[in-house]
């Protein structure tokens, strides 16, 4: 007969519910919660999480080393020997005891947080968000680490054979922790840290892109917990046991064992490879900036099981003055190609890092268009830098290897807007626009938002088609909440709350403003739709597509200026054409890789300086896209985003104060205290301030009406001398130009600042 | 069922023998293991439990042998085992104690069962208060109720009355007597008194030694014309005497004393009892074994 492993945990759970020092540790859990709940339940819930995943963690370890240390060593003791002389076998003893402590303080350890973040609920100091969140999150941190916990302090107090030194031993290797003395090598959390530090819970798609990592995560922990048991287990079935264990078992638990192990090594790889995957790639041995113009380009695929396949048709033109016997195209990592054609001609077509790369089977003589045809499938791979990095490389500049979100697809949630690498296409540092088709096919599973035209569909999908020389693609599914409102639409994620919908109302009024400031025609119907891991505001014809990250921001006037000038940004690079930039210089936590300039041979030479320990994450640099450092762009931004919170927020205190600060920045005899280029841009926002007051409402509105005709995308960018030019000969403001050369120059600031006051 | 104890010995350390040289058959029903303390007895009764092996010889329990690691658990799947030192686990009521206790022992539907036992052991009202709170004799009578389980046909009571107040080990005889009806029982104990009361069949073990095997008549035959009982003021005692007991009566104490011989003028011979004959065999036979060591 088998003993009842359910009952020797049924016990075992009663007389851990009896014991005083379980009561103990379930006062000090929910103290730790509290406290962080306390501390930081004005930042944003996510630092909230990994605080308390953190905490919880890593104080309830001793204490539960207190609980299950002795209960694991009582049978030890000679007067506890009539447990000896039953047909219990030892390792099925220790597998109930486990078994009811993992119960209980699994039950506990989730429990506990969820009642506080409940508790809080209730007197409305956190939003059902949270809760919704926590209920997820905290189950899937808490209880794999947990169980790997029980599990280390079970192995210690079999071999230790002895409580106290079980419990002396946690308790010292958890205080030279805390004291930093074993950090980060020996502490265990370090591949939860690793996670938590970048873990990001979307609005729309909850754990989405973070799933597969944090599953990994939680099946190396869970692996690892096992491993460790049989491993202990056995060894004191070996060598103490008292033959307790019966000949079978041995062999069992060895079998197990070995099993286990070699599932731990291949969790801990699924684990990196799924971490090293969301971080950069591997870049291309050559990179081709500026080498190919797009003349035109048509695209036509189908989006089905996760899965998005594309056939493109390309006309570039070699605008570089060499001949080119090789092609880069950018192309998301998670996409095979699986032909290509050049002029008709079969070419090979093979991946590198985040490009393909056609060997030409021709040579491209400088001004030679060709005619590129590639068929590439796959799922689109969301790197972690590019959506999570921003929350925790605050204060680094340029801020890490971020792309643009502009592609997600997973399950029933899709995202795809312009030239993301969801489509091929040559490196350029300028906006190319040229005659574009896109022809998508997409599956009918959810609310489907999209700025296309709908040219086909049936009851599984439905095809959408964008034409033009200036195609903003937005297309966005998800399982939405759609919110109506007056005159327009509001489509929230699943797991949005009401200040999403606050900031999705407002910025309808902030796009409805700017509209009328370009004098434009304002489409009788918007709609603000929630994209999933997106980083910028989105503006696309009549939608409006709302990033999550403005719920990392609790002051409403900050969240209210913050929306004012991505509202600003996204018209301004929507409808004027700014300089660009493609660079391999970035940052990347523990590595910073800098590039100079090639040489006559194109030989360039790279330097990665490690800024502390050894990091997988940032093998060499990345390309990224950036947008220029402008002056005009950002103090046009920032002119725009107080006058619509003037306008829009009626928040004239702040407006008065925010721009009281520019013109204090831009004072002569601030050249010493900041930087040069900060001073420069407060110059720059004092100066198109004042031209902008001097041509009234009316003016700036014509002024920015001429600018996103002349320098509309697709054309050559707007630089600061082509704006001075303008200003120079723009009708209204040619009497302006030399006060705002004034100002630049600093013969102004002064002065300005005493009118300001 | 049928308990084979062939020349056992026991070291735990060299030189220093726990037991020495054991051979031994005891039969079902209840079988007595007498003794002073430091005996051995202990010792023997954990080797026959399974729970240590013998440093030498062999312990076969029906037919099974105790060293053989697959035939062992054979022989745990029949056993009760009540230890000297008894530690219950305190923050349980009885009930779920045997339950506990029933889940190792592999024993299924055993709701009844445990009622059954919590009434033959008297703690039917006490079955949902927490053990910690149990006198000694309400944790003995536990003890045998876990012993117990699961219907065990070897049951092994090692001191069971140590600490009983005398209702409570009049009880708990009686109680083992009542078992021994249908299964061996082992009472291991240095109180003459228990094994008198319960036993048909007894060993003794001295030092190590097993100095008598048979059965309680026979031993109370070993004193037989060897016990005198005599009243003195003030005689000094002789060496080769042993006294078994005295009581004061008046200005006189009346003593009992064990001796190959009258020892005194007016002393007369008296039945003896068990004690008697445990004294006697401890007393000369040990005399014998020390010489022949000394030899």
């Amino acid at each position: 007969m088998v003993p009842d492993v359910f009952s020797i945990a049924k016990a075992e759970v009663r007389m851990t519910l009896r014991n005083l020092g379980f009561w103990f540790y379930l006062f000090f859990v929910t103290l730790i919660v509290n406290l962080v709940f306390v501390y930081s339940h004005t930042n944003p819930l996510r630092e909230t999480i990994v605080q308390v995943v953190s905490n919880v963690l890593f104080f309830q370890f001793p204490l539960l080393a207190i609980v299950i240390t002795p209960a694991l060593a009582r049978h030890q003791h000679s007067s506890r020997e009539w447990i000896w002389v039953t047909q219990i076998d030892y390792p099925l003893l220790l597998a109930g005891q486990i078994l009811g402590f993992i119960l209980l303080f699994s039950f506990v350890i989730v429990f506990i947080p969820c009642l506080l973040t409940f508790a809080w609920m209730v007197f409305e100091k956190s939003s059902f968000i949270d809760f919704v969140a926590v209920g997820k999150i905290y189950p899937l941190l808490l209880l794999p680490v947990t169980f790997l916990e029980i599990s280390i302090i079970v192995s210690i107090t079999c071999l230790a054979r002895n409580s106290m030194s079980g419990i002396a031993f946690i308790l010292a290797t958890t205080i030279l922790t805390w004291l930093g003395v074993l950090m980060p090598s020996a502490s265990l959390l370090t591949p939860l840290n690793y996670t938590l530090i970048g873990l990001y819970f979307d609005p729309v798609a909850g754990l989405g892109a973070e799933k597969k990592l944090t599953e990994t995560l939680v099946f190396f922990y869970f692996i690892t917990g096992l491993f460790s048991l049989f491993m202990s287990v056995l060894a004191n079935a070996l060598l103490f046991s008292r033959e307790r264990t019966k000949p079978g078992s041995k062999s069992f638990l060895m079998v197990l064992l070995g099993f286990s192990a070699g599932t731990m090594f291949l969790a801990y790889g699924l684990y990196w490879l799924e971490a090293k995957q969301r971080t950069v790639p591997p870049p291309p041995s050559q990179i081709q900036i500026d080498t190919w113009k797009l003349v035109s380009d048509s695209h036509i695929g189908s989006i089905a099981d996760n899965q998005l396949k594309l056939a493109s048709e390309l006309t570039i033109l070699n605008a570089s003055s060499d001949p080119q016997t090789d092609l880069f195209l950018s192309l998301n990592p998670g996409l095979t190609c699986d032909k290509a054609k050049v002029n008709n001609e079969t070419a090979l077509c093979e991946r590198k890092g985040e490009f393909v790369h056609i060997p030409l089977p021709m040579l491209v003589k400088p001004n030679q268009k060709i005619s590129v045809e590639v068929f590439y499938q796959g799922k689109l791979i969301l790197l972690r830098e590019d959506y999570s990095l921003a929350y925790t490389m605050r204060g680094y500049s340029p801020p890490s290897f971020q792309n643009p979100v502009y592609r997600y697809l997973q399950n029933d949630i899709l995202y795809l807007h312009r030239d993301g690498d969801w489509k091929v296409h040559p490196l350029s540092s300028f906006s190319h626009i040229g005659p574009t088709t896109i022809t998508l096919s997409v599956p009918v599973s959810s609310q489907i938002v999209s700025s296309g035209e709908i040219i086909e569909q049936n009851s599984s999908h439905i095809t959408y088609q964008w034409i033009g020389t200036l195609p903003q693609i937005l297309l966005a599914s998800a399982p939405y909440i759609e919110i109506p409102t007056s005159n327009d639409k509001v489509f929230l994620g699943v797991y949005s709350d009401k200040s999403d919908f606050d900031k999705a109302v407002l910025l309808l009024t902030f796009k409805k403003s700017l509209d009328s400031k370009f004098s434009l025609i304002t489409d009788s119907q918007q709609t603000v739709i929630m994209l999933p891991y997106a980083q910028e505001l989105i503006f696309s014809d009549s939608i409006i597509g709302l990033p999550a990250k403005y719920r990392n921001q609790n002051d409403l006037v900050n969240v209210e200026y913050l929306l004012a000038r991505d509202a600003s940004f996204a018209w301004l690079i929507d409808h004027i054409s700014w300089p660009h930039e493609i660079n391999t210089v970035g940052y990347l936590r523990s590595f910073e890789t800098v590039c100079d300039e090639p040489d006559e041979t194109g030989y360039q030479e790279c330097r990665t300086i490690s800024l502390g320990k050894y990091n997988l994450q940032a093998p060499q640099a990345r390309v990224i896209y950036q947008i220029a450092d402008s002056n005009v762009l950002y103090a046009l931004q920032t002119i725009l985003a107080l006058d619509l919170l003037n306008s829009s927020v009626q928040n004239e205190s702040f407006v008065k104060h925010e721009y009281e600060n520019w013109l204090q920045k831009a004072e002569c005899n601030n050249e010493i205290i900041l930087p040069p280029a900060e001073i420069l841009k407060a110059r720059w926002v004092a100066g198109i301030y004042r031209l902008f007051d001097r041509i009234g409402e009316d003016g700036a509105s014509k002024l920015l009406s001429f600018l996103a005709e002349k320098y509309k995308s697709g054309s050559p960018a707007l630089t600061e001398q082509e704006f001075l030019q303008t200003i120079e000969s723009f009708q209204y403001t040619q009497n302006y130009l030399p006060e705002f050369r004034a100002v630049l120059s600093c013969n102004m600031a002064d002065n300005l600042m005493e009118e300001g006051k | 069922m049928k308990i084979s104890i062939e020349n056992v010995s026991k070291f735990y350390e060299k030189n220093l023998p726990a037991l020495r040289d054991i051979s031994l058959e005891i039969n079902q029903g209840m079988f007595g293991l007498l003794g002073p303390n430091g005996a051995g007895k202990t010792t023997l009764m954990r080797i026959i439990a399974t729970i240590i092996q013998p440093t030498e010889g062999l312990v076969k329990i029906g037919n099974y042998r105790t060293d053989n690691m697959k035939e062992k658990w054979h022989i745990l799947a029949s056993l009760g085992y009540l230890p000297q030192e008894l530690s219950l686990y305190g923050s349980l009521t009885p009930y779920e104690f045997l339950d506990f206790m029933g889940a190792i022992k592999g024993c299924r539907k055993r709701s009844n069962q445990i009622k059954e036992l919590l009434e033959i052991v008297g703690l039917s009202n006490s079955a949902h208060q927490l053990i910690k709170t149990f006198s000694g004799g309400m944790k003995r009578r536990l003890g045998i109720a876990q012993a117990l389980i699961n219907n065990p046909s070897l049951l092994i009571v090692d001191e069971p009355t140590v600490g009983l107040d005398p209702e409570e080990r009049t009880r708990f005889r009686n109680m083992l007597v009542d078992m021994a009806s249908d299964r061996t029982v082992i009472l291991s104990s240095h109180i003459v008194e228990d094994i008198a009361q319960t036993c048909c069949h007894v060993a003794i073990l001295h030092q190590g030694k097993l100095l008598y095997k048979g059965t309680v008549s026979g031993l109370v035959q070993q004193a037989n014309n060897k016990v005198w009982e005599y009243t003195s003021s003030n005689t000094p005692l002789h060496s080769s005497i042993l006294v078994a007991k005295t009581r004061i009566s008046d200005s006189n104490i009346k003593y009992r004393v064990l001796a190959e011989e009258q020892p005194m003028e007016g002393a007369y011979l008296v039945s003896p009892t068990i004690e008697d004959g445990y004294l006697w065999i401890i007393k000369k036979l040990h005399q014998v074994f020390s010489k022949d060591e000394a030899g």
